[in-house]
């Protein structure tokens, strides 16, 4: 098992008239290998629980072992912590800094402790898992590459120091349908590879996650609603309550059904849902 | 109809020195008529944005001219008064709050074009009544959510009373809710003050309910009509590489396979056709 988090509660500014609860009484496991879905309206608490896995926020109530971490344990060795959980923001290409992208790369890897040996060949293995070509790309400034480019180099960067876990918030925000593809591409192409095991994805993007995820977490006004396969979360009908959107083959789905064409499917791709469609109209007419 | 926007064979070219080119956007002609809802839609470095900064003079033609309300670009001395026709809201939230205070924000654009004061504040009440941010004229912008800061941004280019307004992909950054929030005040501001609007995004649904759909790709227009003409042309979408909206995906997938249901554009009209066959 990777994190396991049990009776986890969080609130901002205790004990103060500011105080706001971000978490409350969150338990749930991810296992090692599993791509988990993290998903919930703007303020629903999913920041605030991706923090506590690297340490970013300190543990107050509850319990938390991220790996070998026992994360309630009086003293933790955050450096060691942190090595095994590739953190990635919003828009990471805006952490881009060094004057070359080879340089940026090497920063995590040496700061954790490799040579500049074993940083360069770090960096170079992490450029060829994210798609880019090593010789082309080593030398040229951060901020001249594409957008695209840009975001694959803030990847590499994170899988140089080789982490266990992967925690992706929002890594197709704001990019082109090719290079959401392509970065949910990588993704996936990452954990098949053993570059990384386990993978925590947050997105507001229901047909992305639904399609990519093998199981998701829903936070809902800082509590854990539902934790289950994308096919049966999407047959929930409060999602919608929760401020959450759904993928568009469900929606599709269910208008159908109000208008009394009730399909026994639990179809989230276009694909699978025309064949629902398909055979519900071949029954009806033969 | 009165034509508000004429481009007549523009191309414009970035030069990073002096003998490297790179194509910003090639050959390009096209017009759109007042109170026209536009959609521009293309991949990243497609030629999209370069296209928005010749429509107001950040950037002017090396071939080719680009007409604004009757004026060329070309007119260095009447830059500004292009510039005060045409409202620019860019991608990120962030980059576009000037004071700390809200009506200040607001109030700024106009004030630069030489407003007087009681005016000022009269369209800077208006321009927050219009984008349903009234409420909070007297706090700061750094606090409020993504969808609500662009609301902001939009708000500031209305008190310069803009003929026509130009969105690159501000919706790109925004959670759902704060999509649906912009685009709401953006169609009402197209369909009850009659503005001119160019929404350039990378999102296909929100392109299903322009008047007029562009795809741009490789800086030439590569497919210009209604949505439906746009979205039909479906080599030509995928060329770009693009993607068709899923209703529409749909229903051309049932339509290879036999079924007699015309192309939709939404999840209401696939519906539709669905429940008739």
């Amino acid at each position: 098992m990777s994190i396991v988090v049990e009776n986890l509660s969080y609130t901002y500014m205790p004990k103060t008239p500011y105080r706001t609860t971000a978490l409350k009484d969150i338990t749930f496991t991810v296992n090692e290998g599993e791509f988990v879905g993290l998903i919930g309206a703007t303020g629903s608490g999913k920041s605030t629980l991706i923090q506590h896995f690297n340490g970013l926020i300190k543990l107050a109530d509850g319990r938390l072992t991220v790996f070998d971490f026992d994360l309630s344990a009086k003293k933790i060795n955050y450096k060691a912590l942190r090595k095994g959980i590739g953190m990635l923001f919003q828009y990471p290409e805006y952490q881009l800094f060094e004057e070359t992208v080879l340089k940026d790369i090497m920063f995590g890897p040496k700061n954790f402790g490799m040579s500049k040996e074993e940083a360069y060949e770090s960096a170079k293995r992490a450029i060829e898992l994210v798609g880019l070509d090593f010789e082309e790309i080593k030398d040229r400034s951060p901020f001249e590459i594409s957008g695209g480019e840009k975001r694959r180099v803030a990847i590499a960067g994170v899988l140089a120091y080789k982490p266990k876990a992967l925690i992706l918030d929002e890594p197709t925000a704001g990019l082109d349908p090719s290079g959401k593809k392509e970065i949910l591409e990588l993704i996936t192409k990452l954990k098949k590879s053993d570059a990384v095991s386990t993978i925590i994805m947050i997105s507001h993007n229901m047909d992305e996650i639904a399609a990519y995820a093998e199981r998701i977490i829903v936070l809902n006004n800082s509590r854990l609603i539902y934790d289950l396969p994308p096919k049966e979360l999407f047959k929930k009908d409060d999602l919608q309550e929760m401020g959450l959107d759904l993928p568009i083959t469900v929606k599709i789905k269910n208008a159908l059904a109000q208008r009394g064409m009730v399909l026994d499917t639990d179809a989230l791709t276009a694909e699978e849902l025309v064949a629902a469609i398909k055979q519900k109209i071949r029954g009806n007419n033969g | 109809m009165k034509k508000v926007i004429e481009l007549r064979n523009v191309s414009y070219d970035y030069k990073s020195s002096a003998d490297e080119r790179t194509t910003g956007v090639k050959n390009i002609s096209l017009t759109v008529n007042k109170g026209e809802f536009v959609v521009l839609l293309g991949h990243n470095g497609s030629g999209k944005s370069t296209l928005a900064k010749l429509l107001n003079a950040f950037l002017i033609p090396d071939q080719g001219d680009v007409i604004i309300n009757g004026i060329n670009t070309k007119e260095e001395k009447r830059v500004f008064e292009i510039r005060s026709k045409v409202g620019m809201v860019f991608q990120n939230p962030d980059n576009q709050m000037v004071a700390s205070i809200i009506e200040d924000d607001i109030a700024f654009g106009a004030e630069n074009l030489g407003v007087e004061r009681q005016e000022l504040i009269r369209r800077v009440d208006w321009a927050l009544q219009v984008v349903n941010m009234h409420a909070h004229k007297k706090r700061t912008p750094f606090k409020l959510s993504g969808g609500q800061k662009q609301r902001i941004a939009i708000a500031a280019i209305l008190a310069m009373l803009p003929e026509i307004l130009i969105l690159d992909e501000s919706t790109a950054m925004l959670d759902p809710k704060g999509r649906e929030e912009v685009l709401d005040v953006v169609r009402k501001l197209n369909s009850e003050q009659g503005m001119t609007v160019i929404l350039i995004t990378h999102y296909m649904e929100e392109a299903v309910d322009a008047d007029k759909v562009f795809i741009m790709n490789e800086g030439e227009i590569v497919a210009s009509g209604s949505p439906r003409e746009v979205f039909d042309n479906e080599k030509a979408v995928y060329e770009a590489k693009l993607e068709l909206p899923v209703a529409c995906k749909i229903s051309h997938m049932l339509k290879k396979d036999g079924f007699d249901i015309p192309s939709c554009l939404t999840v209401d009209e696939l519906v539709e056709g669905i429940c008739r066959l």
